[in-house]
């Protein structure tokens, strides 16, 4: 018994909500009209450009010390540097051509340090 | 107003379409939506003014997370229904806050709940019905056997699981059989 009650309970209560369905109106050209307008407004603040990603720390680190140029002009003279270190001189002139360095450490101690050798002797 | 152009792209398209600066895509959108969201306030706040308000605030809403728009996450539809539940819950909230003496007295063509438990009109009964529920049964009895969404899909709208959205929808269908059990002979419903 109680359950037919229900059946029929819950038989009406669908008529209801079905009712409750049916019954729809449509937006209001109005309420359209104020959305659409909505969207037009909303837009104008996308068009702006993307904001970048933030940077990572590398692209950081370049910035901080002056972009590729910068990089490009250090490694040069990196490689520069390390070619000069590599390759030994068989000699160097010196400025004013008047001798110069063969390896041999004699000639610069004879050359250089004569003058000291007989002040230490003058005592 | 009815025609839309865009009626076979589906609503993450849309809102892409629209990011990009396609208004044709928004206007889409609302034809789509708007009906459906306005109808949803309107069971739950029973005001037409506050429901396309509701209705209009909600489309603002989608307009401006459009950039962000994360495509397959979740659905436009689901998402507004949860943005009107939401919207329309802080109303009625307000309402009851309202003190006593600041509530309009009743228009003469709208019926008191006796008159409307007395009246043949099964809408007005079955919604004053709805009004005397619980917050959260009336929204899940509404989400789920008027606008015929999905248990799970409610779940989502109304940030709940499944289970506790069937426990709602289940005790709240068996409160409006009983408001509404002792009147079936004067609505017609036996």
């Amino acid at each position: 018994m109680t359950h037919k009650k229900d059946t029929e309970m819950d038989r009406g209560l669908d008529l209801m909500f079905q009712a409750a369905r049916d019954q729809v109106e449509p937006a209001s050209d109005r309420l359209m009209q104020a959305i659409l307008r909505d969207a037009a407004e909303a837009l104008p603040a996308r068009d702006a450009p993307p904001r970048p990603a933030t940077p990572n720390w590398f692209r950081r680190a370049l910035t901080g010390i002056g972009g590729w140029q910068s990089v490009t002009a250090l490694a040069v003279s990196a490689c520069f540097g390390l070619w000069i270190g590599y390759s030994a001189p068989e000699a160097t002139d010196l400025l004013d051509g008047s001798f110069s360095l063969t390896g041999d450490a004699s000639v610069v101690d004879s050359t250089f340090y004569s003058d000291i050798d007989d002040l230490l002797m003058e005592g | 107003m009815a025609f839309d152009a865009l009626e076979d792209v589906g609503d993450d398209a849309l809102m892409v379409l629209y990011s990009n600066g396609d208004i044709a895509a928004a206007r889409s959108l609302a034809l789509r939506h708007t009906p459906r969201l306005l109808a949803q306030a309107n069971r739950l706040l029973r005001d037409a003014a506050e429901a396309e308000d509701v209705a209009q605030e909600a489309m603002l809403r989608l307009w401006k997370v459009a950039p962000d728009w994360r495509r397959g996450e979740a659905k436009v539809s689901t998402w507004l229904y949860r943005v009107v539940a939401n919207l329309c819950t802080d109303r009625l909230r307000k309402r009851r806050g309202t003190g006593l003496d600041s509530i309009a007295e009743p228009e003469d063509d709208k019926p008191s709940v006796e008159a409307a438990m007395q009246s043949d009109d099964r809408n007005r009964a079955l919604y004053t019905a709805l009004d005397a529920l619980p917050e959260r049964q009336r929204i899940a009895v509404t989400l789920r056997h008027i606008d015929e969404l999905p248990n799970p899909e409610i779940a989502e709208v109304m940030g709940l699981s499944v289970e506790a959205v069937e426990s709602l929808t289940a005790r709240g269908k068996r409160n409006l059989a009983a408001i509404l059990g002792g009147r079936k002979q004067e609505l017609g419903l036996e």
